[in-house]
């Protein structure tokens, strides 16, 4: 099979993580060593667990356990374990529900359903899942391009309210655009949309204003790598160049390549960045994809790029021990707090890294989708006088689209879940020497939110912008 | 058309099609010296690696007639392998003098022996389809075998030798690693050549794959020397694989187990025997894909084009071969034809399986019924391979290519509607196309056609479906089909329609197999110049039959899309070239001439999911993982098909089969008889043995449990 997963996977990360967002005002996260208002973390089995008598509500409710299914592409032979700290990090976060009184006054229990980077799959994990959890958490499939199952999927009641997904990753507009999906990082694409012809995008300036910030007086321009392996990475990747360039920073040239491209492929990259004397680069695809261009500009003798840019996909330690000492100074900018905070400077953060025993980026992400579950769970409670056996899908929909404003503990900037509306605020994050070090704010536990500035609103024809190379 | 004619023909397009293309996407780059010598400098190194990917293949199927799709998969295991001794951080931080030696002359040869002596010697006088898909097994099962020794989720990079350092050569700079790459690429084409034509041992190899009994015969020791080949072969793939493993993202399935396919172009070019030919290809196609990074911009329909130079450069060489001559002068045993089902118990089969079908459906979950309804969607694409393969001898790797084309004449003649006539159409709309591609046949045999259909897979992939008029930049979503008022849209009903449409497929192929269009599809695999003789049509029953299985594959890919609910035009739309392979792997390890090994590939992969799912044990995924590799083994232990075998051993027991029993004596009593082994080189030849040559040969008139054939 011709996959070029790290391309879909980076492109829908720089979506999400690289300022694509806004819509709602967010304010700046909780300072150092203090917490937003608890939701599920230190979750407590309330009072009402002594008393209520459980019963069966919903479809994987039962009187003593609450049932999530996490669907993650992990057993595909093209990329093995691709997302297997997605599927580590529910079973973290349901342990650590449970270690906590569990959810709902009921043990958490995961279900795993592996989509194998295949749409068939994918969508046999959804009903699979319809049939036996009252949700999906930290969904993270390449190829959901099917959400029918998802949309459609009967309740207890025999009606079709269909199945809440809260997902770690949407790579395609029917699953960022459908009423029962709802994003843990949302990106700043506007639905509904067909899949095609021109739509609106919304992307944060944070990022540039610390560039232009650091870097004042100098004229940024650069090159630009789209990763050009499916018209959905293509779509994904151009709206940000394109707000980059709006943004002020100029396109000296502009390369498509594919996720299966050698180091060979980016000589003519690194050419153009010694003709133009570029001083900003950045390569949509994968991490791999950005180790091999940044390998390849050493090899060629680049020296002009002040500014190696990129998004969370890059955050990665392979990152560092896979590009041999070429990807120092590299950006990648995150969303959510990174782990080189440590515990101390969140609880939340804390958790994570105290019940997974194998974290990464992908995981954090997933750990904070089931903190939206347990948090639409506890409101769908609250909202009916504190009634466990209140928990049906029907009412947890209601609570995620009330939710709007969520921050899992600081572990993230507030988001706006209900309304599909991310944040502008972030961490840059750099390599310096051998580590990732937090440059962007400095502090840790703290989100860069650039003074809450409206994001830039725009509308493209994502893929029409491509212009090919 | 004379061959001069069709050569000039071939050229003239081949030069009209660069000339096309470079007008439409011309990015304005100005060409001067200055430009055409960084297209040099940049071509240089990536012809290198070309060159070395390609070294693989030619020198295993030079000394080994066998076609390794696992070529660069094996390098990727020695490079990981070499990774694993080098790596100071978590590997065990050996010296590169000690390790890189250690991987290449030692650990690689041992490999490629125990390769041979369990998988590859077993190949010898297999069908064409049964060595290439026994390689594809093996593909699949080392990169599996990777994944589960080396965690995916770590990072393993092997870096350039020289840190990386080079030298100036216009404005491009030429790594020292690269240089290596280049000049051992043309080292090892030197001493490959010196080995194989100027040593004794060379051209014994050679001999060996020309002619294993004569060369036999000539005092060639036939299996010591098929296992010093593969040994071979598996040193230059952990060299290929360790040179190209810096300038590639070193994951399992990723670039460097895949680059091979791209080599492929490169190979042929040399016609999988001339390394220099092959050095000359690998730098067309590098200059070529350099100049499309250089000069050339594409967008729009044609953004894939340049990633199709490969599979379109393989097409115009494997055109430019001259014309395939038919063979008179081997004569070889094979088993002998399968026993043909009655369209009776076809009918009655079908019929069980459709009662089976609906009673099983009552309690699948809906999951399961999805994926029994793509099992049973894949068995009808499957299926059109069985006259194809199975019968006519016409091996065809693009069996998703023409259900992409049928799935996508569903989707835009009214697909969206459930229109049944548009299912009707895409059958038909595949059937010319189908055709064409028979005119190729005409030229080329056996391998290179095989390639030929590969290549036309790949372009269906990364061009066909690009196009507006195909499916374009967004996606197409269609409904199951409506039929006399009723839509299939549930997952139950819409098994139980595919099943019957299997059902009534499958019996009209048996009845196709029993008429006189069947019989001479087995002659023509048979033989094609006995066909010809006799006064068969060469080129319409080819025609026919590569028609028939296109209109049935397209026919197939309706209902393959009606299950996807939404066609896209990426290469994750469900109809890539790589995932046509897995279904040909299936339906050989099935049975590839009956129409149960169809259903047999139809179940293949999803008894595999359900054993995962059911059973929690790691042993299952270890075996998920591994099951190609062990579907391997059992092609060459039954190379007629599991189906086949299954049936042979249970028909005995059936009081009507008297047949059957008897067949089963005669073989047992010939499996009896000792094997002759190397012609007495590595025993003594008695006279019994020489009555058993006789046998073999079919000079005796006792042949129990086989027949000749020439072809």
């Amino acid at each position: 099979m011709r996959l070029r997963v790290g391309v879909i996977v980076a492109v829908v990360m720089v979506l999400v993580a690289t300022a694509c967002g806004g819509g709602t005002k967010v304010t700046n996260s909780a300072p150092p060593g203090q917490t937003t208002v608890p939701v599920a973390t230190g979750n407590t089995a309330p009072a009402v667990c002594k008393t209520a008598t459980l019963t069966s509500p919903e479809i994987g409710v039962t009187p003593t356990t609450i049932t999530v299914t996490v669907m993650a592409d992990v057993g595909s032979s093209i990329k093995p374990a691709l997302f297997l700290g997605s599927m580590n990090a529910v079973k973290a976060w349901a342990d650590y529900m449970n270690a906590n009184g569990g959810l709902a006054c009921r043990k958490v229990v995961v279900k795993e359903a592996d989509s194998k980077l295949s749409p068939d799959d994918a969508k046999n994990g959804i009903a699979t899942a319809c049939k036996d959890s009252i949700a999906m958490v930290g969904t993270t499939s390449l190829f959901l391009n099917d959400v029918t199952g998802m949309e459609g999927c009967k309740d207890k009641a025999g009606q079709g309210t269909g199945l809440p997904d809260i997902a770690e990753l949407q790579t395609e507009a029917v699953q960022q655009c459908s009423k029962v999906s709802f994003a843990t990082l949302p990106t700043g694409s506007a639905c509904p949309y067909s899949g095609s012809g021109p739509r609106q995008f919304k992307v944060g300036f944070t990022t540039y204003d610390y560039y232009f910030t650091k870097y004042p007086g100098v004229d940024l321009h650069g090159v630009f790598v789209i990763p050009k392996d499916l018209p959905s990475t293509i779509a994904a990747s151009t709206p940000l160049f394109r707000a980059e360039n709006r943004m002020g920073i100029k396109s000296d040239a502009e390369f498509g390549k594919s996720g299966l491209d050698l180091q060979t492929a980016y000589t003519p990259v690194a050419q153009a960045m010694k003709r133009y004397n570029s001083n900003y680069a950045r390569n949509g695809l994968d991490y791999s994809g950005t180790v091999l261009m940044r390998k390849e500009a050493k090899a060629q003798g680049v020296t002009s790029v002040k500014i190696w840019d990129c998004s969370i996909q890059c955050y990665d330690k392979r990152m560092i021990t896979e590009g041999q000492g070429a990807t120092e100074g590299q950006y990648a900018w995150l969303n959510i707090l990174p782990m080189e905070d440590g515990g101390a400077a969140n609880p939340e953060l804390a958790a994570f890294l105290q019940y997974d025993k194998k974290p990464d980026g992908f995981g954090e992400i997933a750990w904070v989708s089931g903190e939206i579950f347990a948090r639409a769970v506890n409101d769908a409670m609250k909202a009916h006088n504190n009634d466990p056996n209140a928990i049906t899908r029907a009412n947890v929909f209601e609570a995620i689209r009330n939710l709007h404003e969520f921050d899992a503990n600081g572990m993230i900037p507030k988001i706006d879940v209900g309304a599909k509306q991310g944040s502008t605020c972030l961490v840059g994050m750099q390599v310096q020497g051998d580590k990732w070090v937090r440059v962007d704010p400095t502090q840790p536990g703290q989100f860069d939110c650039d003074n809450n500035k409206p994001p830039l609103v725009f509308t493209i024809d994502p893929v029409a912008e491509y212009k090919g190379g | 058309m004379n061959r001069r004619w069709s050569t000039l023909f071939v050229w003239a397009g081949t030069i009209a099609f660069i000339v096309v293309v470079s007008w439409q996407a011309w990015a304005g780059n100005p060409v001067t010296g200055s430009s055409l010598l960084n297209l040099l400098v940049f071509s240089l190194p990536l012809a290198g690696i070309y060159a070395m990917s390609a070294s693989g293949l030619v020198v295993v199927y030079t000394t080994t007639g066998v076609f390794n799709f696992a070529q660069g998969a094996i390098g990727m295991f020695f490079a990981y392998v070499y990774w694993q001794l080098v790596d100071s951080t978590t590997g065990w931080g050996w010296p590169t003098w000690v390790a890189l030696p250690l991987v290449v002359l030692v650990l690689a040869p041992l490999t490629g022996i125990a390769l041979d002596r369990v998988i590859m010697r077993h190949l010898q006088g297999q069908s064409l389809v049964v060595q290439l898909m026994v390689t594809v097994g093996l593909l699949f099962a080392v990169i599996g075998l990777v994944g589960l020794i080396w965690d995916q989720q770590q990072a393993h990079s092997l870096p350039p030798l020289f840190n990386g350092q080079g030298f100036k050569i216009g404005d491009v700079v030429l790594t020292w690693h690269r240089f290596a790459t280049i000049v051992t690429a043309v080292a090892l084409a030197i001493g490959l050549r010196i080995l194989l034509f100027r040593t004794r041992l060379g051209i014994a190899m050679r001999a060996v794959v020309d002619n294993r009994g004569l060369a036999a015969m000539s005092g060639a020791r036939a299996s010591l020397l098929s296992g010093f080949a593969w040994g071979l072969g598996c040193s230059v793939a952990a060299l290929a694989g360790i040179l190209l493993a810096p300038e590639v993202d070193m994951a399992a399935g990723g670039a460097l187990t895949l680059l091979i396919i791209t080599a492929f172009a490169a190979a042929v070019v040399g016609r999988l025997r001339s390394l220099p030919l092959t050095y000359v290809g690998a730098l067309i196609l590098a200059i070529a894909i350099g100049w499309s990074n250089n000069f050339l911009l594409f967008a729009g329909r044609w953004t894939n084009v340049s990633e199709a130079f490969p599979a379109i450069m393989l097409f115009i060489v494997l055109l430019l071969l001259p014309r395939a001559e038919l063979r008179f002068a081997r004569t070889h045993v094979i088993r002998r034809i399968e026993r043909v089902s009655t369209v009776r118990d076809t009918l009655i089969g079908m019929s069980a399986l459709f009662v089976a079908m609906w009673l099983l459906s009552r309690s699948l979950s809906d999951a399961n019924l999805s994926r029994f309804a793509l099992g049973m969607c894949t068995a009808l694409v499957a299926l059109s391979l069985v006259p194809l393969i199975g019968w006519a001898g016409q091996v065809s790797l693009a069996p998703l290519a023409f259900a992409g084309i049928g799935a996508t004449a569903y989707a835009r003649l009214g697909g969206a509607h459930g229109s049944i006539w548009a299912v009707l159409l895409a059958a038909l709309i595949c059937m010319p196309i189908g055709a064409l591609l028979a005119f190729p046949a005409m030229r080329l045999h056996g391998l290179y056609l095989a390639l030929a259909t590969m290549a036309f897979a790949s372009l269906v992939e990364l061009v066909f479906f690009a196009q507006p008029f195909a499916v374009g930049e967004g996606s197409r979503v269609v409904s199951h089909v409506h039929i006399a008022g009723y839509n299939f849209e549930d997952r139950h009903t819409f098994l139980l329609l595919v099943t019957a449409v299997f059902g009534v497929a499958a019996v009209a192929v048996v009845a196709l197999r029993r008429s006189a269009f069947g019989r001479r599809l087995i002659a023509l695999r048979d033989s094609e110049a006995a066909s010809a003789t006799v006064g068969v049509n060469i080129l319409e029953t080819k025609l026919a039959v590569f028609a028939l299985s296109a209109g049935m594959s397209g026919f197939a890919g309706a209902f393959l899309v009606m299950y996807y609910h939404t066609l896209g035009s990426g290469s994750n739309n469900g109809f890539a070239m790589l995932q046509g392979l897995p279904i040909v792997l299936a339906l050989v390890i099935g049975g590839v001439a009956c129409v149960s090994g169809a259903l047999f590939a139809g179940i293949f992969g999803l008894a595999t999911v359900l054993i995962q799912e059911n059973w929690h044990l790691n042993l299952w995924k270890t075996m998920v993982f591994l099951a190609p590799g062990l579907a391997a083994l059992g092609i060459i232990r039954n190379p007629a098909g599991a189906v086949v075998e299954i049936g042979e051993g249970f028909a005995p027991l059936l009081p009507w089969r008297k047949d059957a029993r008897r067949e089963a004596a005669e073989l047992k009593a010939a499996n009896a008889e000792p094997e002759v082994g190397e012609l007495g080189l590595t025993r003594d030849f008695e006279e019994s043995d020489v009555l058993l040559v006789d046998r073999g040969l079919g000079i005796s008139n006792d042949v129990p449990r086989a027949t000749a054939r020439t072809g």
